[in-house]
């Protein structure tokens, strides 16, 4: 920020020169009134912003002007997990380490909620503001934490048009059909995790009218139900959404248990891409979209 | 005690802890609720996909586990040779791991117990080459060490290098074992090479008793000690490699069955070989019913509890083997 202030003031400076010829003791003197006003506008004005987690990386590149984004991570330009691969490219990357950003030097640094206390120490140990987001558990919630990150951009509006563009889709979907019964979806990922109460996952199988299967086991937040217990809760299809396809363990071999294939009557599961939804933002529209299209015939 | 008695006794345990761990799961569901008719079909699915094959998988293992052991000492001739300390289990789970982490076992199912055995052979002629022919206990305990250590760190190694991000969790469930979340499809995957390794322990009963006067006498005897130890490697690589590419390397059964059994078959390594898979099955049955009597919570790996009751016992066996010495 400092650097650009005295590109602007070394501009202003030829500009003067040129345009009045006047002596360079009145030049100074002129810049030495402007001075104060000047950093004054590059502190309100556009902060440059180091994001060290996929999630704000994403909010950074869907608020911030090209030149507001100083560093994001290099998981933003994995296809499979970022929605905005393609927009990040070109952007400086770093691992989430602290020592990565010394060299692109932010005015702001954005993490989760995730972050060790350890790097977080030392991010302010460098001098660093650190702006700590709070994990989406919802779309409300999604909503909060982009009109918090444009704010901090400076770009108010552009949150508050992001927000109503989402909320526009959101109001769009289509009710369940009278006198049918909401679909029973499961979210089931490998070691049997999944989501229930107070996730985004399960807020976004709410909003496109599904019933979460999860909640009914009773399960908040991230939870793990066995085979046993799904077999008995039961479902009409389960929400999968592979994290590292083409990959093989133990856990993602749940997954092809023969009872779970029974259980959906063989009704393939619903593939939401991770991207749309690991975190909170404007993809996930999409995932509601493919959500909606997948509960069956009204 | 009488040999049918033995026998019989043992298979009735067997069958007991069978049905005990058929009606035992996260659910209140019992055998009983197979002939009721409601919601007959999720019940019946719990029992015959999840507790079934969780069921004969425990007996089968356990079966290849302690039959393993018995030919392994017999053959030996050493009281400490047993698939775990002797390096085949944690061979196996290293063939095991490389094929399922690098995707073959996509390729054919046939890969996965193939991998488990071949890492077993590999690793049992290994500490036989490290120890030597009439290898003292402490030899064969340091070379089954060190053949230990080295398969467990390329399986760290390779659970680490392995594409998939849930992979590098899942060495726990290699290095002790676990039977949950199993289904038939395992079972069949793991029986055909079982069997084979079964049948190619039978008819070696006569070898090792004769065995037991000592090579040269044995030899003089007629026995073919290069076959018999050929053959015996073949079957403790074929049913162990099954075993533990399904259900990951359980410690101190194939230790501690033969020696509880020994006394009451007269000490004759011929009869102990089927008591012994008999006795191999009741202890993972036991084992795999006391994991899921604990409270509700993250599952105890069957292996923590084998240990628990083994470990004990094979200092008791180290103290024993020391009194000898003296």
């Amino acid at each position: 920020m400092v650097g650009y202030s005295f590109l602007l003031l070394f501009f202003l400076h030829r500009q003067l020169t040129r345009l009045t010829g006047i002596r360079p003791i009145f030049r100074a003197l002129v810049l030495a009134v402007l001075l104060p006003g000047l950093s004054a506008f590059a502190q309100s004005g556009s902060l440059r912003i180091a994001s060290i987690n996929l999630c704000t990386d994403q909010l950074v590149l869907a608020l911030a002007d090209e030149e507001q984004v100083a560093s994001i991570t290099f998981l933003a330009r994995h296809a499979e997990s970022s929605y905005m691969a393609d927009r990040a490219a070109g952007y400086h990357l770093n691992h989430g380490q602290a020592e990565e950003l010394v060299s692109v030097d932010p005015d702001v640094v954005v993490a989760y909620s995730y972050i060790s206390p350890a790097k977080l120490r030392f991010l302010n140990e460098l001098g660093y503001r650190v702006e700590i987001f709070k994990l989406a558990n919802s779309i409300a919630e999604v909503y909060a934490n982009i009109k918090r990150m444009a704010e901090l951009l400076g770009k108010p509006v552009r949150g508050i048009q992001l927000v109503a563009r989402m909320q526009e889709r959101l109001d769009s979907v289509p009710p369940v059909r009278s006198g049918y019964p909401a679909p029973r979806g499961l979210i089931y990922e490998p070691n049997g995790y999944t989501g229930g109460r107070e996730t985004l996952r399960g807020d976004i199988l709410h909003h496109a009218n599904w019933h979460n299967v999860a909640t009914d086991a009773g399960i908040t937040g991230v939870g793990v139900l066995g085979l046993e217990a799904l077999l008995l809760i039961g479902a009409d299809r389960l929400i999968v959404s592979p994290y590292a396809p083409g990959t093989h363990s133990l856990g993602q071999r749940l997954l092809q248990h023969p009872a779970i294939e029974i259980i959906t009557s063989g009704r393939p599961p619903v593939n939401i891409p991770i991207r749309h939804w690991i975190c909170g933002g404007v993809m996930n529209v999409e995932a509601l979209a493919q959500l909606v299209e997948s509960r069956g015939p009204p | 005690m009488r040999p049918f008695h033995l026998v019989a006794a043992l298979g009735l345990l067997v069958m007991a802890l069978m049905l005990f761990s058929i009606n035992l799961g996260s659910s209140e569901i019992s055998l009983f609720d197979l002939f009721g008719t409601e919601r007959s079909h999720a019940v019946k699915l719990v029992l015959l996909e999840i507790r079934l094959p969780r069921t004969l998988i425990a007996a089968v293992a356990g079966a290849s586990f302690g039959i393993s052991g018995a030919a392994m000492q017999g053959l030996l001739r050493n009281p400490l040779a047993s698939p775990g300390l002797i390096g085949s289990s944690s061979g196996a789970a290293l063939g095991a791991i490389i094929v399922l982490y690098l995707g073959l076992g996509e390729v054919s199912w046939v890969l996965m117990p193939s991998g488990g055995m071949l890492g077993a052979l590999i690793a049992m002629v290994l500490v036989y080459v490290l120890a030597g022919r009439d290898a003292s206990i402490v030899t064969i305990v340091l070379a089954g060490v060190a053949i230990n250590s080295l398969a467990i760190a390329l399986m760290s190694l390779i659970l680490n290098l392995a594409p998939s991000p849930y992979a590098v969790q899942e060495i726990v469930l290699w290095t002790l074992g676990s039977v949950s979340n199993l289904g038939m499809t395992d079972l069949w995957v793991m029986l055909p090479a079982t069997v084979l390794g079964w049948l190619l322990f039978v008819g070696t009963g006569n070898a090792l008793e004769l065995l037991t006067l000592g090579e040269d006498t044995a030899r003089s005897m007629g026995v073919n000690l290069g076959f018999l130890r050929t053959r015996l490697f073949l079957a403790v690589a074929l049913s162990i490699g099954a075993a533990v590419s399904v259900t990951g390397a359980i410690g101190f059964i194939g230790l501690v069955i033969p020696h509880l059994l020994r006394p009451l078959v007269g000490y004759q390594p011929g009869r102990l070989l089927g008591v012994s898979a008999l006795g191999g099955a009741a202890m993972l049955l036991a084992a795999d019913i006391a994991v899921r009597l604990m409270p509700p919570g993250p599952e105890i790996r069957i292996g923590v509890l084998t240990a628990i009751v083994g470990a004990p016992f094979f200092l008791f066996l180290i103290l024993k083997t020391r009194r000898w010495q003296i």
